[in-house]
């Protein structure tokens, strides 16, 4: 069964993040690739995450999809306008991609090329409605199509961003605008799994915790201060401090908190955040 | 007001190098509100020229460089100044600089930077408010516009960028989405912020624009 099919069939489902290279050379992110078949139902392939150029998503989707991998295409509206975005989407529908994620995208100017112009020509919420154009045969303008899209369309969910409340107005709006599925950022505390959860049941689309195996105290405190600007809780510290290896203890962290939160939630999408390597061997060691 | 700021002093004598007796515009409205082109920025500049050993013609400043009539009017009562002089240098906005370079044909330079359309809230405490779109949405959003005031110009809510109420582009400067919120709150409305927005029709801004009324001013349908 697919990821498609499982999610609508209310199935767990299990999704991991994986950056195409910054470069030409694919061998490393194949081999990531073949350390998780079999293993997730779905793999997100980021579209220049943080404003930082690397390979097109879309063509690092279409690779993966040829080596027999279920690749959800991240597209976010910084660098392309309406006509790109379209245009890249009925390609991707083309080479056999079936499954897509939208967002915003960082600004440039957190990025490495910070010089250069940020389109935003859509939103998330506006693309998601050019997404529903192109699945009814016709593009955003009512021209007709020769041959529609029927892509598996999701949306991203920052539950750490402030005001909660108006960050789920526009969930909301995603979700109007033909969101079937939300992955959401790294999650560490069962408070936050249970908001997520009452959002889920509110709004009757999979949610897909975010799980990320910390590595570090380091890596605890730059999530913590740069990317949530929430504490992360203070056992979670605590463990990695005293550990001999904190590596290993981050996995064995965020497994345990895998299991916990089984019963509650059926969908998690990890993101592995530079600990690619260990995706792997995250994954043997998670029951779900 | 249109914002402006003073290039570089090094960038302006390297663009008059090769000249010798420049005049020197300044603009009576918005640049002198800037204290960027008014009396005094205009007659610093001419002594700063002059200690660089420019000949410098006269430093002037007009009514408003935007408005043609004036401009014309003025380069007239100078009509001596113009032709003596090799270059003007215009301490105003990008428009001043163009509408004096289509009215004579000595080469002008620009003296300033046309950073944005927006207040002064206090002096040296300027604000960007106006994109100059050509499709004013503020009224949908509590008078407060995220085309100009948000950097990804979002119309449907914010980003997940937004950390305590600040944006992520620029931690000193407020989520234009948080201070939306607030002010539908404050006035009953915030449910109409739900409603999904279209994307902006930029036809409609395409440069150059014109506005052509025939002989008339711009009249509205009230």
């Amino acid at each position: 069964m697919g990821f498609k099919e499982k999610i609508a069939s209310g199935e767990r489902v299990v999704t991991v993040e994986i950056s195409p290279p910054k470069g030409a050379d694919i061998e490393n992110m194949m081999d990531l690739a073949d350390s998780v078949r079999g293993k997730v139902d779905a793999i997100n392939i980021t579209d220049n995450q943080r404003a930082v150029m690397r390979m097109s998503s879309l063509s690092a989707c279409s690779l993966l999809k040829a080596y027999g991998h279920e690749p959800v295409m991240q597209v976010c509206c910084r660098d392309r306008n309406r006509i790109a975005l379209q245009s890249d989407l009925l390609g991707a529908w083309a080479m056999g991609i079936r499954n897509v994620c939208v967002m915003t995208g960082d600004h440039p100017a957190l990025g490495d090329h910070p010089n250069a112009k940020g389109v935003f020509d859509l939103d998330s919420v506006q693309l998601l409605e050019f997404m529903r154009e192109l699945g009814r045969g016709t593009d955003s303008m009512g021209n007709p199509l020769q041959g529609a899209t029927g892509f598996n369309a999701g949306a991203v969910f920052n539950p750490y961003a402030d005001p909660m409340e108006l960050q789920v107005m526009k969930l909301k709006k995603k979700i109007e605008a033909g969101a079937g599925y939300i992955q959401t950022q790294p999650v560490f505390s069962m408070e936050m799994v249970e908001t997520i959860m009452k959002l889920e049941s509110e709004t009757g689309v999979r949610f897909l915790v975010g799980i990320t195996p910390l590595r570090s105290v380091g890596m605890a405190k730059f999530m913590s201060e740069k990317l949530l600007n929430k504490p992360l809780p203070e056992s979670i510290i605590k463990r990695l401090e005293v550990s001999p290896d904190s590596v290993e203890e981050g996995m064995d962290i965020a497994a345990e908190f895998v299991t916990r939160i089984r019963d509650s939630v059926k969908g998690i999408h990890i993101m592995p955040i530079g600990g690619e390597a260990g995706l792997g061997s995250f994954l043997e060691r998670i029951i779900y | 007001m249109i914002f402006t700021k003073p290039k570089p002093m090094k960038e302006i004598l390297d663009s008059l190098a090769p000249y010798e007796k420049p005049l020197i515009l300044g603009c009576g409205t918005c640049s002198a509100d800037c204290h960027t082109g008014g009396e005094k920025e205009v007659a610093d500049m001419k002594k700063r020229l002059k200690s660089e050993g420019m000949g410098v013609v006269e430093g002037v400043v007009v009514e408003s460089l935007c408005n043609l009539e004036k401009v014309r009017r003025a380069l007239k009562d100078k009509k001596e100044q113009v032709k003596e002089a090799d270059v003007v240098l215009v301490m105003s906005c990008g428009i001043a600089v163009q509408v004096v370079a289509a009215h004579t044909d000595k080469p002008v330079m620009p003296g300033l930077d046309t950073v944005f359309a927006g207040v002064l809230e206090r002096i040296g405490h300027y604000r960007e408010m106006c994109s100059i779109c050509g499709q004013c949405v503020v009224g949908e959003y509590g008078g407060i516009c995220p085309v100009s005031r948000c950097p990804k110009e979002l119309l449907n809510g914010p980003c997940g960028g937004t950390i305590d109420g600040k944006c992520e582009v620029d931690s000193e400067i407020e989520c234009a989405w948080v201070e939306i919120y607030e002010r539908m709150k404050s006035l009953g409305n915030e449910g109409s912020l739900a409603r999904i927005a279209k994307p902006k029709d930029h036809l409609r801004s395409t440069h150059p624009r014109r506005v052509n009324t025939g002989k008339g001013i711009l009249k509205g349908e009230w």
